[in-house]
C-alpha cells in the first residue's frame, strides 16, 4: 500500500480559515466523563472546510475522529469552542435545533448502511429527500438511484440487496437529500475493495457537484483521492494537506 | 464468568425482566388467587353445616296441616330403630307476609316465620349479629338484610297486622340459600325469614301447641336412607299425617350452595385461565424478543466453536430470572388477590365459619406454569439459533423479513417515506406482531367476557323489564293468600281499593310441562287474553281461543325442543271438589311464544283454564294503580288487606337481579383491575423491546434530522395497526368467550334464565381504549428515551 504524503495548508499557502467555509470549527474542545476520568477527545481545535471539498479525516482508534464527525453532523455538543455549519452556530444547540440544521445542511453515510428493512430501495433513498423536505421525492430517489447504477432495483428490500449496493442505496439516499455536507463514516468498510472502489467513486463525483464530502477511515489508502487530507492524533491535527502530486483516481487506489 | 455475565445480563434486561416478570406474576396469581375461592367455600360450608348440626333427615308435613308438639317426635321414636336418632328438633314453619320497609324504602316481601327453639340441635340458629331469639322477639335473615341494608334491629310488621321485633340477623344451615315458598328465582334478594322461639311463632300464627316441622340428627355412621325409608313406613302406617321427608342431600340449600361453588368455581377457572393464557401468550412473546437480541452473540459463539448446550445457558438463565422472579410476584399477587376475594367472600356470603387456608396445590399449578412458560419461552429463540448455521444465527433481522408474501410486504399507503415505516414494519415480522397482538388480544378477551357478562345480565333484565312492564310500570301482582271464586270477596276487596284503576283477575299454579323425556318446571298464569290489561307480547303464533293452547318462554320451549304448533303435557292441578285438588295431565298446543328471559313463567287463556278445571277461579291479582296515585301506598293497602297473601310491583324483579349483579360485579372488578394491568403491562413492554430492536433505525431517522414527533408518530402508528389487531381479536375472542360463558356454562348453572349474550358499546369502547389507545399510547412513555437517545453511540453499534 502506498503511504499517502500530505502537505499543509500553509505550505500549500491556501486561506482554508475564512468566511466561505461551509464547516468551521474555532477552538473547539471535546471532553468526556467516563467514570471519574475526563477523557479529552479533541482539545482546542481549529477547522475550516470550503463548499465542494472532498476531505479524508485520519487517525488511529481514539485519535477523536469520530468525534470530530459527530460534532460536525451536529450529532453532538462541544465542551468549548464553537461549531458553524453553513454559517448557523451548533456548538451547543438544542437538540430540536440541531436537528432542523441537519434536515438542510448534512446527511450520512454509515459503516453498516442503516437503511430502514422495511422499505425497498426506493423508498431509503426519499426518505433522504423526503426529510430535507425536497420536492418531488420520487423523481429525484429514481435518478438518484438511477445515478448510483440501482435503477433497476427500486423496488428491491435492504436484505435482497449485497453490501455493495446497500451502501450505494445509502449513497444515493445521502445524494437525493441534497444537502451541501455529507459525512461518512468507515463507508468502505464492511466492502470488497472493487465495491469499496464503486462507493468512492459516487463520492468524488458527489464532491465534484459542489457537496463538501467529509471522509472518516482507517485506511489511509483513501486519502489519495481526496483534496484535503487532516489526520488526527490524541485530540489533535497532526497534519493537514493536500495529497502529495495531488488527489489520483480512485481506479489507481489498491488495499 | 457465567455467573458474572448473566448478572451482566439482567442489568442490561432488568426492566423488561421485571415487567415480564409482573405480567407472569399476574397471570399466575389471578390463577392461583380466583382459584381457591371454590375450595374455601367449599371447607367453609363443610364447617358451617358441621357447627351448626346440619340434620340428617327433615319431615315436612304437606301444606296446611299441622301436628301437636311432641307429635313427630314421638313419631320418629316409633321408628324399627330409634336408638339411630340422636336427636330431634320440632319447628313451625308458617308462610306471612313481610313489611320491613324503612324510612327511604318500601319493602313489602313474601316471608317465612320459623319457630324453633334456637340452641338446640340439630339445625342451630346461627346469631351472626345481635342476640338468639327470646319470646316476643325474633331474628331477621341476614342476607335479606344484608340486600336491603337492614340494621341489626328493628320492627317488621307480618301478616295480619302482628308486629315483631327483632335484635339480631342470622341464618339457618337450611337458609344457607334461600329458595321461598315457590321457589322464587333470587330469593335470597327478596324474601324476608323470620326466626323465633316456637311459642312466639305459634301466638303469631295462631296455631297454639302446633308444629309442622321436624329435623332429626341420626348417630355417627346412621344410614340416612335406611332412616327415611323406616319413617316413611311408619308415616305410612295409620300415622294420619302427610309429609315429605329429605335426607340432608335432599336439602335445597345443601344441594344448591354446593352446586353453586362449583359452577361459581368453573365460571373462575374460565376467567382465570384467560388471564394466565393472555400472561403466558404476553411472556413467550416478550422473553422471545429479549432472547432473540442474544441470536447473534449465539451465531458468533457457534462460529467460534463454542458447544451448543454452553450458549444456551445465558439465554436460559434469563428466563429463569423471569420465571423465579414472576413465581415470587405471583404469589404476592395471588395473596392480593385472594385476600379481595376472602373479603368479599365474608361480606357478601354471611357463614358462621371461614376457612380461608392458603391454596398450596393451586399455587405450585399455577408456579409450574409460571415456570415452564418463561423457560419454554427462551428455549425456542436458542433452539432456532443454534439449529441453523452460524452465519444465519449471526444475520438476525434477514430471516424475519422473509416470511411475508413480497406482494404485502410492498403494500404502499398514501404519503411519504416516513409513512410507509408503520405498516412495512408491522407486516415485515408477522410472527412476532401476532404474537404480540395475540397477547394483548387475550387480555382484551378477558375483559370483553367480564365486562360482557354484566352486560348480557342488564340486558337480560331490560328485556325482561320491558315485557313485564310494556305500558304498565306501576302493576302490581297481588297474590291471594288460597284459590277464591272471582266474584268472591277477596277478590272484589280488591278492586275496590282506593286508587286502584283496573284489576285483572288471574290463576296462577305451578306445573310441568313435558315433551318426550324432557320436562321443565313452570308457573302458569290463566290470562284473559281478551280483555286483561297486561298479556305476554307473542312473538310467534297467536291464541285463537280453541281452549287447548298454551303460550311458553322461547327458553323453556326452546329446552323442551318444540316450536309453534307442537302439542306438549301440562301436568296441572285440577279441582275435584270445592276443596279438593287432584294432579291431572293435559294435552295442550304450544300456540304462541313470549320473550321474557324467564322461562318459568307460561301463560293460557281462560278457555284453556276452563279445561283444566280451574275456570272461575283466582288466586292472583293484576292490580293497576290510578294515574297519580302512589304505587306504594296501594302496595301498602294491598298488604294490610285480609286475604292478600303478597303484593309485590313487577318493576321489583328489576331490581332483586340488579342487587344480584352488584354483587357480582364486585367480584369482576377484581379481574378487570388484573386484567387492566395486565394489558397495559403488556402494550408497555412490547412498545420497548420494539424501540430496542428499532433503535438504529430511530437514531438513523434523528441523524437525517427527522424531528423527534415525527419518529414517535411512526411508532405510535405501528402500536395503533397491532392495537387494531388485539382489539379486533380480544372482541371476537371475548364474543366467542362470552357466548360460551353464556350458551354452555349458564345453560347448566342457571337454566331458569335465558340470558342473552350481549356486548354493550361501552364495553366496546373500553376494549378499544385499552386495546388501541393504551397500546398506541405506550411509546408515549418512552419519549425521553427518544429525545435522549446518544445518536453518535447507537449509529456506531454493530448487531
Amino acid at each position: 500500500m502506498q503511504e499517502p504524503s500530505i502537505e499543509t495548508m500553509a505550505q500549500l499557502g491556501a486561506d482554508v480559515v475564512g468566511p466561505g467555509s461551509v464547516v468551521s470549527l474555532r477552538d473547539v474542545s471535546k471532553r468526556y466523563e467516563v467514570g471519574e476520568t475526563i477523557v479529552t477527545a479533541l482539545e482546542t481545535f481549529d477547522l475550516d472546510v470550503a463548499a465542494g471539498t472532498f476531505v479524508v479525516i485520519l487517525g488511529p482508534s481514539g485519535s477523536g475522529k469520530t468525534t470530530l464527525l459527530n460534532l460536525i453532523g451536529a450529532l453532538d455538543t462541544v465542551t468549548d469552542g464553537t461549531v458553524r455549519l453553513s454559517g448557523r452556530d451548533v456548538s451547543n444547540a438544542s437538540r430540536p435545533e440541531r436537528a432542523a440544521v441537519r434536515r438542510g445542511t448534512v446527511s450520512f453515510i454509515f459503516q453498516t448502511f442503516n437503511l430502514f428493512p422495511g422499505l425497498t430501495a426506493l423508498e431509503n433513498v426519499e426518505f433522504g429527500a423526503d426529510v430535507a423536505k425536497r420536492a418531488d421525492a420520487t423523481t429525484r430517489a429514481r435518478a438518484a438511484l438511477d445515478e448510483v447504477g440501482l435503477g433497476a432495483r427500486l423496488d428491491h428490500f435492504p436484505h435482497q440487496l449485497s453490501g455493495g449496493e446497500q451502501q450505494r442505496v445509502a449513497v444515493a439516499r445521502a445524494l437525493a437529500s441534497g444537502n451541501p455536507v455529507l459525512l461518512a463514516d468507515e463507508p468502505t468498510g464492511e466492502l470488497d475493495v472493487a465495491t469499496g472502489k464503486q462507493i468512492l467513486e459516487l463520492l468524488v463525483a458527489y464532491a465534484g457537484e459542489g457537496t463538501t464530502v467529509l471522509v472518516v477511515t482507517h485506511n489511509r489508502e483513501i486519502a489519495r483521492i481526496a483534496d484535503r487530507v487532516i489526520e488526527l492524533s490524541s485530540g489533535r491535527i497532526v497534519s493537514d494537506g493536500a495529497p502529495v502530486g495531488g488527489p489520483v483516481a480512485v481506479a489507481d487506489l489498491q488495499w | 464468568m457465567l455467573v458474572r455475565w448473566t448478572w451482566r445480563d439482567f442489568r442490561r434486561h432488568w426492566v423488561a425482566v421485571v415487567v415480564i416478570a409482573m405480567v407472569i406474576g399476574i397471570g399466575t396469581g389471578v390463577f392461583a388467587g380466583l382459584g381457591s375461592t371454590g375450595t374455601w367455600r367449599r371447607l367453609s360450608n363443610d364447617a358451617s353445616f358441621d357447627a351448626l348440626e346440619m340434620h340428617d333427615l327433615r319431615i315436612a308435613l304437606s301444606p296446611g296441616t299441622f301436628a301437636d308438639e311432641g307429635q313427630l317426635e314421638a313419631l320418629v321414636r316409633s321408628i324399627e330403630h330409634p336408638e339411630l336418632v340422636e336427636k330431634t328438633n320440632e319447628r313451625l314453619h308458617i308462610a306471612t307476609q313481610v313489611d320491613a320497609s324503612t324510612a327511604d324504602e318500601t319493602i313489602f316481601v313474601a316471608g317465612r316465620l320459623v319457630g324453633l327453639d334456637p340452641d338446640r340441635g340439630p339445625d342451630i340458629l346461627w346469631v351472626d349479629e345481635g342476640r338468639a331469639p327470646e319470646p316476643d322477639t325474633g331474628v331477621l335473615e341476614v342476607k335479606f338484610a344484608n340486600a336491603f341494608d337492614l340494621p341489626s334491629e328493628g320492627t317488621v310488621e307480618l301478616a295480619g297486622g302482628e308486629t315483631l321485633a327483632y335484635h339480631g340477623l342470622g341464618s339457618l344451615p337450611t337458609d344457607f340459600y334461600v329458595s321461598g315458598e315457590r321457589g322464587d328465582l333470587l330469593a335470597q334478594f327478596n324474601f324476608a325469614v323470620l326466626y323465633t322461639d316456637l311459642g312466639t311463632a305459634q301466638r303469631l300464627a295462631d296455631r297454639p301447641g302446633a308444629v309442622n316441622d321436624a329435623v332429626i340428627g341420626l348417630v355417627d355412621g346412621a344410614d340416612r336412607t335406611a332412616v327415611q325409608h323406616e319413617l316413611e313406613d311408619v308415616l305410612a302406617s295409620g300415622s294420619g299425617f302427610s309429609a315429605t321427608i329429605t335426607t340432608r342431600d335432599e336439602d335445597e340449600a345443601f344441594r344448591i350452595v354446593y352446586a353453586d361453588i362449583e359452577s361459581d368455581q368453573r365460571f373462575w377457572n374460565v376467567l382465570s385461565g384467560l388471564v394466565l393464557g393472555s400472561a403466558a401468550l404476553a411472556a413467550f412473546n416478550l422473553i422471545s424478543r429479549v432472547v432473540e437480541s442474544q441470536r447473534r452473540e449465539i451465531g458468533v459463539g457457534m462460529a467460534l466453536g463454542a458447544p451448543a448446550a454452553r450458549l444456551a445457558i445465558r439465554p436460559l438463565l434469563i428466563g429463569l430470572q423471569t420465571a423465579v422472579l414472576g413465581c415470587l410476584i405471583g404469589i404476592g399477587v395471588g395473596v392480593l388477590v385472594g385476600a379481595a376475594m376472602r373479603s368479599l367472600l365474608l361480606d357478601l356470603v354471611p357463614l358462621p365459619v371461614w376457612r380461608t387456608p392458603f391454596q398450596f396445590g393451586r399455587y405450585a399449578q399455577a408456579a409450574a406454569l409460571g415456570l415452564i412458560v418463561p423457560i419454554t419461552s427462551a428455549a425456542v429463540p436458542v433452539v432456532r439459533a443454534i439449529r441453523v448455521e452460524p452465519i444465519d444465527a449471526i444475520r438476525t433481522g434477514h430471516l424475519a423479513a422473509r416470511r411475508t408474501p413480497a406482494t404485502l410486504r410492498r403494500v404502499r399507503v398514501p404519503g411519504a417515506s416516513l409513512n410507509q415505516m408503520p405498516l412495512r414494519n408491522f407486516l415485515r415480522t408477522p410472527r412476532r406482531t401476532m404474537l404480540t397482538a395475540l397477547g394483548v388480544g387475550a387480555a382484551i378477551t378477558a375483559l370483553v367476557a367480564v365486562l360482557g357478562m354484566l352486560d348480557s345480565f342488564g340486558r337480560t333484565i331490560e328485556i325482561g323489564d320491558d315485557e313485564t312492564s310494556q305500558e304498565h310500570p306501576d302493576r302490581i301482582t297481588a297474590s291471594l293468600d288460597t284459590i277464591h271464586p272471582v266474584d268472591g270477596a277477596v277478590p272484589a276487596a280488591v278492586r275496590e281499593v282506593a286508587g286502584v284503576d283496573h284489576v285483572d283477575l288471574g290463576m296462577q299454579f305451578p306445573a310441568t310441562i313435558s315433551a318426550g323425556p324432557d320436562e321443565i318446571e313452570v308457573l302458569v298464569e290463566a290470562i284473559d287474553f281478551d280483555r286483561a290489561r297486561w298479556t305476554p307480547t307473542l312473538t310467534s303464533g297467536s291464541i285463537t281461543g280453541t281452549g287447548n293452547e298454551i303460550v311458553l318462554a322461547k327458553d323453556a320451549a326452546g329446552s323442551l325442543g318444540v316450536s309453534v304448533g307442537d302439542t306438549i303435557s301440562v301436568t296441572h292441578p285440577a279441582r275435584e271438589s270445592a276443596t279438593a285438588y287432584s294432579l291431572r295431565t293435559t294435552e295442550v298446543v304450544v300456540a304462541s311464544l313470549h320473550p321474557n328471559p324467564l322461562r318459568i313463567f307460561a301463560y293460557i287463556d281462560l278457555s284453556t283454564a276452563d279445561r283444566f278445571g280451574l275456570a272461575g277461579l283466582t288466586n292472583v291479582a293484576q292490580v293497576f294503580p290510578a294515574a297519580g296515585v302512589d304505587r306504594a301506598e296501594v302496595e301498602r293497602t294491598l298488604f294490610e288487606m285480609s286475604g292478600v297473601a303478597s303484593a309485590q310491583p313487577v318493576a321489583r324483579t328489576r331490581e332483586v337481579f340488579e342487587d344480584a349483579i352488584d354483587q357480582f360485579t364486585a367480584f369482576l372488578v377484581i379481574t378487570e383491575v388484573a386484567v387492566l394491568t395486565l394489558a397495559s403491562l403488556i402494550a408497555f413492554n412490547s412498545t420497548r423491546i420494539t424501540l430496542d430492536e428499532r433503535t438504529r433505525e430511530h437514531a438513523t431517522m434523528l441523524a437525517f434530522g427527522t424531528p423527534v414527533r415525527s419518529v414517535l408518530a411512526t411508532i405510535i402508528k405501528e402500536g395503533v395497526l397491532v392495537g387494531a389487531v388485539a382489539t379486533v381479536i380480544g372482541i371476537i375472542g371475548g364474543y366467542a368467550t362470552l357466548s360460551w360463558i353464556i350458551n354452555v356454562l349458564f345453560a347448566q348453572t342457571l337454566p331458569d334464565l335465558d340470558v342473552v349474550t350481549y356486548v354493550s358499546l361501552t364495553t366496546l369502547s373500553v376494549a378499544i381504549v385499552i386495546g388501541l389507545v393504551a397500546v398506541a399510547l405506550a411509546p408515549v412513555v418512552m419519549t425521553r428515551r427518544l429525545t435522549r437517545m446518544n445518536l453518535p453511540d447507537t449509529l456506531r453499534v454493530v448487531e
